[in-house]
């Protein structure tokens, strides 16, 4: 018998030192597996609120944004989200690797894997769950949370930089006015005649004379104390797809409704059929 | 009675060391010299220290033997508790500034394959020293690839699991250990011929 074999069979016997249990080891493999599950799923989750809060954000402002409009709008987008997602990725491939054969996986495989059920989970709870409904939850969860509607009203309510929001108190299409009262009570006089676009549903509500009482968000010039020269008019809620419900005119023939499209503003005999071309 | 556990392969002796002392005594007397030889070829340690890490590594073995799973090759599991072992140590050892020094014999030369060899005209007593100087010099987790490699003589597979990375990351480290060994070889064995030839000619 070697030395170290004596010593070694002494101690164990001596010190009584006892073995882990095989349950022990099968419980840590488990639980890393399930921690690796749980990470790839609030890693969806997230995955789905960064997609909500994407397609939520007003992008189609951007082209109508000057260098430094483009810095204030960057910074109200929740990016925070993304590095949650980063966080809870890399938990997801730690958890893996600690599992019994996890360290087999091959790197890329492991990422490629991960970032694949992240986004499949993710568009399955942005599409069945709502990531709107975990935006609900996590506000009423945590004060501190910001829900994207109110980001967006934290970013609407600076005039004084051009963004604008609020709802129409007077519209004044002959004189190419609107009276706007802004979240905060102020009102507000916005000149639409420069304006480079406007939004065909609130084109329509104008020309209607039903735009009174409607929320609108303006980007635009401040030009006086209460006063902005509008550059872009747009409906304060999001116009989801799945929301349009406008209906199509079948009434009108195609050729009609092709002529027809898009008159310029203002133009008070507008056919409403134009609406169809809302883009979704 | 005492049993015999000749005829067991590694593997059986793991299970049965499960409830089994005297089983698990079998597996130190037959992982005792090829474990010293790895830590003191890992490592900057002394022999003592060396087989003060060895009884660490036995006493965390027998803990945790019940993690040993039979698909996997017993030598690899236990190669890897030393590994780690050792390598803590050396860490420990390397935090308080001592020199790293490897375990060096003639085994390493004689197993390293064709392609590293450096041309025959220079002396192979040269040789020996420039790899042994260049394995040093080598990254550790390319000189623990190396080791494992050409010393161990471990399989791709098996230095996987001691080294819990994936086999293809095992090759790209053989791989790449083997080209900075060659090059760096090839620039000794440069200088080596011109120390020859100056030293020649006065």
């Amino acid at each position: 018998m070697t030395d170290l074999k004596s010593k070694i069979t002494a101690q164990i016997k001596k010190q009584h030192i006892s073995q882990r249990p095989r349950l022990y080891f099968v419980l840590k493999n488990c639980g890393f597996w399930l921690l690796f599950s749980l990470a790839v799923l609030v890693g969806a989750a997230t995955f789905a609120m960064i997609l909500y809060i994407f397609l939520e954000a007003d992008f189609e402002v951007l082209r109508y944004m000057s260098s430094s409009d483009f810095g204030f709008f960057l910074v109200t987008l929740p990016l925070y989200w993304l590095v949650f997602f980063g966080l809870f990725f890399l938990l997801a491939f730690y958890s893996v690797r600690q599992t019994k054969k996890g360290y087999r996986f091959p790197f890329a495989r492991l990422v490629v894997g991960n970032l694949i059920l992240s986004i499949l989970f993710g568009l399955a709870f942005y599409q069945w769950v709502g990531a709107e409904m975990i935006e609900q939850q996590l506000a009423q969860a945590m004060p501190f949370y910001k829900g994207i509607e109110h980001r967006r009203r934290e970013v609407w309510s600076h005039p004084r930089e051009g963004f604008l929001a609020g709802t129409v108190i007077q519209s004044l299409p002959e004189q190419h006015l609107l009276m706007v009262d802004d979240f905060q009570g102020q009102s507000w006089n916005v000149d639409i005649g420069a304006v480079r676009e406007i939004h065909p549903l609130i084109r329509a509500q104008l020309e209607q004379g039903i735009l009174e009482g409607v929320r609108i968000k303006v980007l635009g010039d401040p030009t006086g104390e209460q006063a902005i020269v509008a550059r872009l008019l747009l409906p304060w809620e999001r116009m989801k797809p799945r929301g349009m419900q406008l209906r199509r005119d079948d009434s009108v023939p195609d050729d009609e409704r092709r002529e027809s499209a898009l008159p310029p503003f203002p133009h008070r005999n507008m056919p409403l059929h134009y609406l169809d071309q809302i883009p979704e | 009675m005492t049993q015999t556990f000749s005829p067991f392969t590694d593997e059986q002796l793991a299970l049965a060391a499960r409830d089994d002392v005297d089983a698990f005594g079998e597996i130190v007397e037959r992982y005792e010299q090829p474990l010293l030889r790895y830590v003191l070829r890992l490592s900057d340690i002394t022999q003592e220290e060396a087989e003060e890490v060895l009884q660490e590594t036995f006493i965390k073995a027998w803990k945790n033997i019940n993690e040993f799973d039979e698909g996997q090759k017993f030598s690899s599991w236990i190669y890897r508790i030393t590994h780690n072992e050792t390598i803590s140590e050396y860490r420990k050892r390397k935090a308080r500034g001592s020199k790293q020094r490897v375990e060096w014999d003639e085994e390493l030369f004689a197993n390293l394959p064709g392609d590293i060899a450096v041309p025959r005209d220079v002396d192979r007593r040269l040789d020996a020293a420039s790899i042994r100087q260049a394995v040093t010099w080598l990254p550790d987790n390319y000189r623990n690839a190396i080791i494992l490699r050409y010393l161990e003589e471990k399989s791709y597979d098996e230095i996987a699991d001691i080294l819990r990375m994936p086999l293809g990351s095992v090759a790209t480290l053989v791989n790449r250990a083997k080209k900075m060994l060659r090059d760096r070889l090839r620039q000794s064995g440069k200088q080596a011929e011109a120390h020859d030839y100056f030293f020649s000619e006065t």
